[in-house]
């Protein structure tokens, strides 16, 4: 089963904002926050108690977003578009056109059985 | 090479002749690895202007300058006295009967081949005449003393070398400005008295100019929208699959490592 994380889009954006959600049991801080200059969204992922797992990862389509992650959710986070732009997204398209998606543990074990 | 030179401040360097100028705009992109859809202006280095310049001086320049003045000189070349002369060469015709001509009457043959010699009347340029003695008058530039014009423009090119001082450069009515001479090179060909030619390498300085300027007071960080709980969505199924197709895209199932942007 594949997820897709709860973002701010379209005209709901604000450029840094803090969103906890539940993966595979275990509840994370996502705290999203947009570079006006580069143009580009990162995201930081930190456990309730305020460890840092991930920080300052940068939002691009189609690459592996958490392989810099240490401990935190032990499956996949991946943007992936839903046109066929596949340009990073901007202020309001986190969550529109191009989604965060995760894939789970179990999954990604059976599409590497699979494949 | 009038409007060539090379102005400072106090002077200018007017060589001869300009044998080659070339001018190099470049920039240095980095080497290394930038994130995927960063500035790239930012990585990118504008490197200084650069000149290079071949310049030949004489001894002896083409044109009126310090140290020469214009002078008239003259100059003298043999010639002859124009006229003409006249002369009468005599035609041996009656040696000459061409067959063809046979047919003609005898009459017209007498005219033509017969009768006393005919003799040929000539005229053309007296040529015996004595040789006399003509001027030329003509503008030259004269010293009125020895200036040793190609080591001075040496010294003062060395001076702008030693000294740094900004210069601007003009080629072809286009002018670099804040150059400084960063190498001259004399050369001295062999089997050639009275010249040399220099090659003259110059660099731009880039200028900043600094000021002082009031900002407005800074706006204060907007604290983080804090969101409550919300769990994940599940994806479509057509979501589902795109995903899936870019997990096997990355070749990550099959263990492939690959050099990903941060």
């Amino acid at each position: 089963m594949s997820l897709i994380l709860p973002t701010l889009s379209g005209a709901d954006a604000v450029e840094a904002y803090d969103q906890r959600s539940q993966l595979e049991g275990v509840e994370y801080l996502f705290q999203f926050r947009y570079n006006l200059r580069r143009e580009l969204w990162s995201f930081s992922l930190v456990a309730l108690d305020g460890t840092p797992i991930l920080t300052g990862q940068t939002v691009h389509v189609g690459i592996p977003l958490n392989r810099r992650a240490v401990g935190g959710p032990p499956g996949l986070l991946l943007a992936i578009s839903e046109t066929d732009d596949l340009a990073s997204p901007t202020l309001y398209e986190l969550g529109g056109r191009v989604k965060l998606c995760y894939l789970t543990e179990a999954e990604l074990t059976e599409l590497e059985a699979g494949t | 090479m009038a409007d060539d030179l090379i102005q400072f401040d106090g002077g200018a360097l007017v060589a001869d002749m300009l044998g080659e100028a070339s001018v190099t705009d470049a920039s240095e992109p980095t080497r290394y690895a930038i994130e995927d859809g960063s500035l790239i202006s930012d990585h990118v280095i504008r490197q200084p202007r650069t000149l290079s310049l071949t310049l030949v001086q004489t001894e002896t320049p083409v044109s009126e300058t310090t140290g020469f003045a214009r002078a008239l000189e003259s100059l003298s070349y043999p010639t002859r006295p124009t006229g003409q002369q006249r002369a009468t060469v005599p035609i041996r015709q009656s040696e000459f009967r061409p067959a063809p001509l046979l047919a003609l009457s005898s009459g017209i043959q007498s005219l033509l081949f017969g009768g006393p010699a005919k003799e040929l009347k000539i005229a053309g340029l007296k040529a015996d005449g004595p040789l006399a003695s003509q001027e030329l008058k003509v503008h030259v530039l004269a010293a009125g003393a020895p200036v040793d014009r190609v080591n001075a423009f040496y010294q003062q090119l060395l001076g702008l070398l030693e000294s740094a001082t900004p210069v601007i450069v003009t080629v072809k009515g286009q002018s670099y400005v804040d150059l400084v001479v960063t190498s001259v090179t004399r050369t001295d060909s062999g089997g050639q008295v009275g010249k040399a030619s220099f090659a003259v390498e110059l660099q731009q300085i880039a200028t900043v100019e600094t000021q002082t300027i009031e900002l407005p007071p800074v706006p204060r960080a907007k604290a983080p929208k804090q969101l409550g709980p919300k769990p994940p969505a599940e994806t479509k199924p057509e979501q589902h699959e795109r995903l899936r197709s870019q997990f096997v895209q990355l070749g990550l199932a099959t263990g492939i490592q690959q050099e990903l942007p941060e």
